[in-house]
């Protein structure tokens, strides 16, 4: 227990911060919707036409069906405010009576369309199979005729069965469409972390459909029906014009244009209000429509007018520098009216690398894309941006055009999304090269190539036909730094350029990017969050807070005193890999930071990180202090009390042995396998994908066994085989004593649901965010068929041992930050009591001060419930930290397993040497003396089932074995040797990563 | 690649005889044959009526599953049966199909052309002066059934003609008759003919693909790579272009397949309108007179141009989109 009392009191990340609620989704939308003319003015129409269909009849003293045999096609007067028809019917009278018809039935058709649509799109799209394949084919059948044929067809039978008939078969035509766009969205929920979650809770199908999956697609079935009214109408009264639909004597707006079409010119009266009444009726309802969509559609831009960039200011205080590639000075940011920079001065001299660190909203990356010129035009600038003397701010599109790709290039995060999907990679090279240098085309795909082949992908000459989706997520990174030292810039800026790879890839990557960096000679901007990574390259680091530089200085003088409280806290969050590991000393506890990063609205004119500041005081809160030396030359910082030590080392505790409580999980030798389909015309099964081929591991009550490999190794593949409770296709799964089989019975099933419970990496995906958080922290419990009392007095009870108010229950998701949000997650699983918590990357979607206080909530929670956990991470780091056991997979098997603090210590597998090589520690003195051990390639295809060795096609042992050694690693299987600490190896080598 | 427009052509083969057979039972359950023999003057013997029925393969006394085997047969023979009135189906299809291809192709073409450049324009403008006119003019566009425009527009031509004393615009049928010759005559004339019908369905078709290019158009906008293209140093123009309308493109091909319906049945009432002789005032007579043959002959040639026209879209589909073509997406 003793872990527990070491822990400090500053758990909190903001549960106090939400004091008043943001507004409510609805009131939002209503205002997007009140600010948009057309749309108001639309509904003002809508409302008075309704009001004239229903209400007109009891102001005319006509009957429509009423004859005035002495006014027979009058004019309007008195007695006949609109006129009479050709047998001297009130053209008021029938022109209300066909209004209100023509409503009633576009009301109803699209009532009842919308909700066939909903009900068949959720149901297939979310059951797929043999449902999905129906309805694709009932909606292609129904849409291989024009609607108005068959109901045409039809119409002849109909004229007996009234205008109820009517509506349904205009009904039968109308809801394919959104019935597709339905099934799309339902497809794509049903892999929604929040729903995924609900059926690993136990959540019936159709319960899911009701409470999930209905629930977010309703604001495009609001605007759905809204659009379908005006369409219904608009079909109704095509057809009653040729007579297929409303039969006279009843009227329509269709039946009266068609009645008073001869006359329009004669009598325009008889025509011209019907069609004017149709056509002013739709069209304010397609205004509604598009109002909705603008309201709902968070991406939608409704600001009216487009923002033009103000002339830019030359700030003279300060000298351009001749030397510098990359001035930065005053730089200001802000996107409709919210500051997202405010005041950046950064310069950058030939060949330096400068780290640009931040948590994300601290403005980094749109310091990085201010620089390229490249903020989007809703983004206000002021300030100064030089590249190479030239100014980038309010420059005209030659001119940055010239710049781009030319003196600055960029490396983007995404790479997949960052590429052209349409366009082969040689050809998106070649045209960065033609658009600055007047070479041919075949002369541009050369270069390409050789750019592609200096970092370091294979046969470039193929994989230069390749399209981006074709190339792994290493290869198309390689591919961007190819592209941005295509024409030698002067500045390379690098924004998060290896954030979505993996560890091993991501240490070629940033090879690569030094290589390219020192070859070209260029400067480098290294945008990051990981201050790891940064640590490896920067010569100078710029720590970024609440859109400023709060402290920069030279990479070893901010790692080893940091001088801005914030810095040393964002250090004292950090867990580090190294530290502890294999000494016998037990982690230090991490210190979280309180609180959040304010947002740009919330600045209050003082020091923005004041409020969470241990050394805070008045005067910090009412100035901002400027950025400036404070210390040896070249450290800047930005803080009144800069240097005095915010955050008390605590000292490490002796250490813990981990409980060993009775096995809650045991998995031994678990396969799952994919079935891959190929052909085009025939689709039939080619062969398998081995996502988990022969895993083994124990989970202990009161420990916590971590999962750990590369993307695509099988670890999620393992978590979902284990939460289906489903007998596994080989191996056993025993959870709580009892083996995972047919044999369970429903009650013995559900009861398992109980005991093991998952917390998904996003907590944004996967809490509904359409439900308040009690029911959110309920739905275990409901799956569970709790009683309702039971329920009432739990959801307080877990909110508050998370750390959270249990007044947060009425409250949605989006009020609340990620760390919270992760809290509710935690909340929700923790509901129903279990034994075994599944934790999913529980904290990569987090920053790093957030992080630390989930992490220490988990271990709190773990030691004071008596939990165990199965943690799975990409984020070694964070493993070393948390975890008591490891066990390390590739390609679907565990390659090794035992204690972290001697599998980090003493890796035996090489695999697991690359891995913990790889990791970037957060010290620059550390990181620029360690020996790496780099792995050739990417992962190889898990459709193969290979023999031997898995890993021997990167292993580097392998490749400097002799040969009769190398054959033993090619044709027999390793099998995990070793009792405690075990390696599935041939050839295990000694190796101390730290 | 083959592949996949194999099993597209397949798929429609399926489809086209499913819905054949859906129309046919309709047509037949639906419409009434026999009233309209009996109800000529003067009413004909029962046994006439009989023979007649039979002789065009409409006698509702035989099974509905028989007569549509023989139908069928004779139709995949190429023999689409007999008029209610005892004239060749197919005489009639062969005449009438010319008249709606023409004014299919032309409505489609304008629609799609201009559309594209209207939705481009309005999306690389948005919220400009220009593109918020072009925005209210399509509303109001989509806002009026075909019927309506065509309707308008016919009351407009007749106005004007009226104020100008003599016919600017000639609207009824295809050509004038006894025009005399002159092939330069001959083709003013037809052309005059064309204007208001391809107004009335090529309108319509404008503003619904303008506004599907510009909503496609606005979404690449904002895509990554358009950034990354403006990164490498490519002037603005060239982004849009190369980069954004080059992508933007590619789901207008399924919006293609889509919008051939609402072509279909525009034409169809633009047809009984402007009195041309094509398919749909075919279709609305035949309903009017029970004749089952031909409504089922106006069934089989609108599912045949949908389905030409899915699969043009999916030709479309794989010749913009590299990722189909690989293979990587199923389309």
């Amino acid at each position: 227990m003793s872990t527990q009392a070491a822990l400090p009191t500053v758990q909190d990340d903001g549960a106090g911060l939400v004091a008043s609620p943001p507004p409510g989704r609805l009131r939002i939308v209503a205002r997007r919707f009140a600010r948009n003319r057309g749309a108001l003015g639309g509904l003002a129409v809508v409302v008075a036409l309704f009001v004239l269909a229903f209400a007109g009849p009891l102001l005319s003293r006509w009957n429509y069906a009423d004859i005035d045999y002495g006014a027979l096609r009058q004019a309007p007067t008195p007695a006949h405010w609109w006129g009479t028809n050709a047998i001297g019917q009130d053209v008021f009278a029938q022109t209300v009576r066909g209004l209100q018809k023509s409503l009633l039935i576009g009301l109803a058709v699209a009532l009842f369309s919308t909700v066939l649509a909903a009900v068949a799109g959720a149901t297939a799209g979310y059951f797929g199979g043999w449902a999905d394949r129906a309805l694709t084919f009932a909606i292609d059948l129904l849409l291989v005729f024009p609607a108005f044929l068959i109901i045409a067809i039809i119409s002849p039978r109909l004229r007996s069965a009234g205008w109820i008939a009517f509506v349904g078969l205009l009904a039968i035509f109308g809801w394919m469409i959104s019935a597709r766009v339905i099934r799309a969205m339902a497809i794509t929920l049903r892999d929604r972390e929040f729903v995924r979650a609900a059926r690993f809770m136990g959540v019936p199908g159709f319960r899911i459909i009701l409470r999930h999956i209905l629930p977010n697609t309703a604001s495009f079935l609001i605007i759905d029906a809204t659009i379908s009214v005006g369409g219904a109408v608009m079909a109704e009264t095509s057809l009653s014009y040729f007579g297929f639909g409303v039969q006279r004597p009843d009227v329509s707006l269709g039946t009266l244009i068609a009645d008073g079409t001869g006359a329009a010119l004669t009598y325009p009266w008889m025509f011209c209000f019907s069609a004017g009444l149709l056509v002013v009726f739709v069209l304010a309802v397609n205004l509604i429509g598009d109002g909705l969509r603008d309201a709902i559609d968070p991406t939608s831009v409704t600001t009216s007018r487009r923002r033009t960039a103000p002339a830019r200011q030359r700030p003279d205080r300060v000298a351009a520098d001749p030397e510098a590639v990359l001035e930065i000075r005053g730089l200001q940011v802000s996107f409709g009216g919210v500051p997202a920079v405010r005041g950046v001065d950064l310069v950058l001299r030939p060949g330096e690398v400068l780290g640009l660190v931040g948590e994300s909203g601290s403005g980094k990356s749109v310091t990085a894309l201010a620089a390229m010129g490249l903020l989007p035009s809703s983004a206000q600038v002021t300030g100064s941006v030089r590249v190479a003397g030239t100014e980038v701010v309010g420059a005209p599109d030659r001119i940055l055009a010239g710049l781009r790709g030319n003196r600055v290039a960029m490396v983007f995060q995404d790479s997949l999304s960052a590429f052209n999907p349409v366009l082969r990679i040689a050809d998106q090279l070649a045209e960065a090269i033609r658009s600055h240098e007047d070479i041919g085309r075949t002369a541009a795909r050369a270069r390409a190539i050789e750019l592609l082949a200096l970092v370091g992908i294979p046969d470039a000459a193929v994989r230069a036909d390749s399209f981006p989706q074709e190339l792994s997520g290493g290869m198309r990174q390689r591919a961007m730094i190819a592209m941005a030292i295509a024409n030698r810039p002067d500045v390379i800026v690098a924004d998060e350029p290896t954030t979505a790879l993996d560890v091993t890839v991501q240490a070629q990557v940033l090879d690569v990017l030094r290589t390219a960096q020192r070859e070209t000679g260029a400067a480098l901007v290294l945008v990051s969050h990981d201050l790891g990574v940064v640590a490896g390259l920067a010569d100078r680091i710029a720590v970024m807070y609440a859109g400023r530089v709060v402290e920069l200085a030279p990479a070893r003088a901010l790692f080893h005193q940091p001088l801005m409280p914030y810095t040393q806290g964002l250090l004292g969050a950090l867990p580090r890999i190294d530290e502890g590991i294999g000494r016998g000393v037990a982690r230090r506890p991490l210190l979280p930071i309180p609180g959040r990063p304010p947002t740009g609205g919330e600045l209050t004119g003082g020091c923005p990180f004041a409020p969470r500041c241990p050394l805070a005081e008045d005067e910090c809160r009412a100035v901002e202090p400027s950025l400036e030396r404070h210390g040896p030359a070249g450290h800047l910082v930005a803080c009144r009390r800069a240097g005095e030590t915010a955050i008390a080392a605590v000292p490490a505790e002796p250490p813990v042995a981990p409980a060993a409580g009775p096995v809650v999980l045991a998995v031994r030798d678990l396969v799952k396998t994919f079935p891959l389909y190929t052909g085009a015309v025939l689709t039939r099964r080619s062969g398998s994908v081995y996502a988990v081929d022969g895993v083994s591991l124990d989970v202990r009550r009161g420990e916590t066994v971590a999962l750990v490999g590369e993307s695509g190794c099988g670890k999620s593949t393992t978590l979902f085989e284990i939460l289906g409770l489903a007998q596994p296709q080989a191996g056993t799964i025993e959870l709580l004593g009892r083996a995972l089989g047919p044999q369970l019975t429903a009650s013995e099933r559900r009861e398992l649901r109980a005991g093991v419970q998952i917390v998904f990496q996003d907590p944004l995906a996967s809490l509904d965010p359409r439900m308040p958080v009690g029911d959110i922290i309920a739905e275990p419990l409901r799956a569970q068929s709790a009683p309702r009392e039971h329920i009432a007095r739990r959801v307080p009870e877990v909110l508050r041992l998370v750390g959270l108010d249990p007044e947060h229950a009425t409250r949605y998701p989006h009020e609340f930050s990620g760390g919270q949000r992760q809290r509710i997650a935690i909340a929700r699983a923790l509901s129903v009591e279990p034994e075994l918590l599944v934790l999913d990357e529980p904290v990569s979607a987090l920053d790093v001060s957030i992080q630390a206080s989930v992490l220490n909530l988990l271990q709190d929670l773990k030691v004071r419930l008596g939990l165990a956990y199965l943690f799975v991470s990409h984020d070694l780091a964070v493993v070393a930290h948390i975890a008591d056991r490891v066990n390390v997979m590739y390609l679907g098997r565990t390659v090794e397993s035992g204690p972290v603090n001697e599998v980090f210590a003493r890796p035996r597998h090489p695999y697991t040497q690359a891995l913990l090589s790889a990791v970037p520690i957060p010290d620059p003195d550390v990181e620029r003396t360690r020996t790496r051990i780099l792995l050739a390639g990417d992962p190889p295809s898990p459709s193969r089932r290979h023999t031997g060795c898995p890993f021997r096609s990167r292993c580097p042992v392998y490749a400097r074995l002799a040969e009769p050694d190398q054959r033993q690693c090619a044709e027999q299987a390793p099998a995990l040797v070793g009792e405690a600490h075990g390696a599935a190896c041939h050839f295990p080598r000694p190796y101390e990563p730290f | 690649m083959a592949a996949f427009l194999l099993r597209r052509l397949g798929y429609y083969v399926a489809l086209l005889a499913v819905a054949t057979f859906v129309s046919y039972v309709l047509a037949a359950t639906a419409l009434s044959p026999r009233a309209y023999f009996e109800a000529r003057q003067p009413p004909p013997p029962a046994a006439q009526v009989e023979r007649q029925l039979t002789l065009a393969g409409l006698n509702d006394h035989e099974p509905l599953l028989g007569r549509f085997t023989r139908w069928a047969a004779n139709a995949s023979t190429g023999d689409l049966g007999r008029t209610i009135s005892g004239r060749s189906v197919n005489a009639e299809f062969g005449r009438r199909i010319g008249v709606s291809l023409r004014l299919l192709v032309i409505g489609t073409l304008l629609g799609i052309g201009a559309g594209i450049l209207a939705g481009v324009w309005g999306a690389v403008r948005q919220y400009r002066a220009s593109d918020r006119v072009m925005t209210v003019l399509s509303l109001v566009l989509l806002s009026m059934p075909t019927f309506l425009i065509a309707v308008l527009l016919k009351i407009g031509a007749l106005a004007l003609n009226e104020a100008a004393g003599h016919q600017v615009i000639a609207f009824t049928g295809e050509a004038s008759p006894g025009i005399g010759s002159g092939t330069a005559a001959l083709l003013w004339d037809r052309a005059v003919h064309l204007l208001l019908p391809t107004l009335s369905i090529g309108l319509a078709a404008v503003a619904a693909y303008s506004r599907y290019q510009r909503s496609t158009m606005l979404d690449v906008l904002g895509a990554d790579y358009l950034r990354t293209a403006a990164a490498k140093g490519l002037r603005r123009r060239t982004v849009l272009l190369r980069h954004g309308l080059r992508t933007a493109l590619i789901p207008m091909s399924t919006f293609f397949s889509f919008g051939i319906l609402g072509l279909l049945t525009g034409a169809t009432f633009t047809e009984k309108i402007f009195g041309w002789h094509g398919m749909g005032e075919w279709f609305i007579d035949s309903i009017n007179d029970s004749d089952v043959n031909s409504v089922v002959a106006v069934n089989v040639f609108a599912a045949l141009t949908v389905l030409a026209a899915g699969l043009l879209a999916d030709l479309l589909l794989a010749a913009l989109d590299p990722r189909v073509r690989h293979g990587q997406v199923r389309a």
